[in-house]
C-alpha cells in the first residue's frame, strides 16, 4: 500500500486538479464551469492549507513519488450542536483517485485516514456530499443521509 | 404584516432561547448533551454576531420577539457552478407556539434569501425538521447529497 503524506501549501494546483477531475468524472458541470472554478479553488485551497483550516492527504507511490489518490478535509467553525458540542465540524471533499489506479481501496484508506484525523482533533461530526460512485463507500463506513436541504442559484 | 427586525449582538440570549426550544419541540431529549451544546452555543453565537458572520431576524409583537431566524456565512470551497467562497447556513428557525401558522416562519425565510441575494450567495443550505421541510421545499429548497457520519470520541 502506497503511503499517505501531508498536503503543504506546494500542493495547491495538485489538489486544484484533484477537485477538477473529480466533478469532470461525475459529469457534474461544463468545462466553462469548472475552469471558472478552479481560478476561484486554487487561492482557496492555497489560503486554507497555509492556515490549517484545510488538511490535505495524499497517497504517494514510494518509488515513483507519483501521486495516486488525495483527499481534504475542511475544518468550521460550526454552530455546537446536540451530535457535537464543541463549535467545529469536518467537511471532507475533493477524493479523487487517478484512474490507473482505482480499484486498489485507495478512497476507502483514504476515508479511514481522514475521519480518524478528525477524531484525533476532538472533531465528532464529519460531514460530505456524495457522489453516484462514492456513496457506496461512505454508506459501507456508516456515513448516513443528512436532513440537509439545498438552493442553489446558477451562475 | 409582522414587525420584523434584525439581531444585534445584545440579542444572543434570545437565539439562545429559540435554538433550544427549536430542538426540544423537535423531540430531542433535554439531556446532558443537549444542554452541553446550548452552553457552548452561547459564546460562540456572542462571536458570531461580534464578527458578523451570523445575520439574525427577529418579528415581533407589542416589542415582544415571536420568532427568529439566522443565516450564517460559511467560507466554502468554490465549487463548479458556484466560484464564490462564500455559503448561506440558514438556523435557527423558531416561532413562539402561540404564533404559528400565521406565516411568521415565511417570512424570515423571505428576509433571510434577500439578504443572500443582496451578497450574490449562490448555495444556501439549511437541515430541515419535518416541520419546516414544506416551507423549504416552497422556496425551492431540494435534499442535498449530504452524509454525515459521527465520530466516537469515548474510544
Amino acid at each position: 500500500m502506497p503511503t499517505i503524506r501531508r498536503a503543504t501549501v506546494d500542493d495547491a494546483l495538485l489538489i486544484t486538479s484533484h477537485r477538477h477531475l473529480m466533478f469532470a468524472d461525475n459529469e457534474f458541470a461544463t468545462e466553462a464551469h469548472l475552469s471558472q472554478m478552479d481560478a476561484a479553488f486554487e487561492p482557496w485551497v492555497r489560503a486554507h492549507l497555509a492556515d490549517g483550516s484545510y488538511i490535505g492527504l495524499l497517497m504517494e507511490d514510494e518509488q515513483t513519488r507519483q501521486i495516486l489518490a488525495g483527499a481534504g478535509i475542511l475544518f468550521h467553525d460550526f454552530a455546537p450542536h446536540w451530535m457535537d458540542f464543541k463549535p467545529a465540524r469536518a467537511y471532507l471533499l475533493n477524493f479523487y483517485t487517478a484512474p490507473a489506479s482505482r480499484g486498489r481501496g485507495y478512497a476507502n484508506h483514504l476515508l479511514r485516514a481522514a475521519v480518524e484525523e478528525c477524531r484525533a482533533r476532538g472533531v465528532a461530526l464529519v460531514t460530505l456530499h456524495a457522489s453516484k460512485f462514492g456513496r457506496p463507500i461512505y454508506e459501507k463506513f456508516g456515513f448516513k443521509q443528512s436532513t440537509e436541504m439545498m438552493l442553489r442559484f446558477d451562475v | 404584516m409582522p414587525t420584523t427586525r434584525r439581531a444585534t449582538v445584545d440579542d444572543a440570549d434570545i437565539i439562545v432561547h429559540h435554538r433550544n426550544r427549536m430542538f426540544l419541540d423537535m423531540g430531542l431529549p433535554d439531556d446532558d448533551h443537549h444542554r452541553a451544546a446550548m452552553a457552548n452555543f452561547r459564546p460562540w453565537i456572542v462571536r458570531k454576531l461580534q464578527n458578523c458572520e451570523y445575520l439574525g431576524w427577529f418579528a415581533t409583537h407589542d416589542d415582544r420577539v415571536i420568532a427568529g431566524a439566522g443565516l450564517l456565512l460559511i467560507d466554502f470551497a468554490p465549487f463548479a457552478g458556484d466560484p464564490g467562497t462564500v455559503r448561506g447556513h440558514l438556523l435557527n428557525f423558531y416561532v413562539e407556539p402561540e404564533f404559528r401558522s400565521q406565516g411568521l416562519g415565511r417570512t424570515l425565510l423571505e428576509l433571510a434569501m434577500a439578504e443572500t441575494r443582496a451578497r450574490r450567495i449562490r448555495t444556501v443550505t439549511l437541515n430541515a425538521s419535518q416541520f419546516g421541510r414544506p416551507l423549504y421545499e416552497s422556496f425551492g429548497f431540494e435534499q442535498s447529497t449530504e452524509m454525515m457520519f459521527h465520530n466516537s470520541l469515548d474510544a
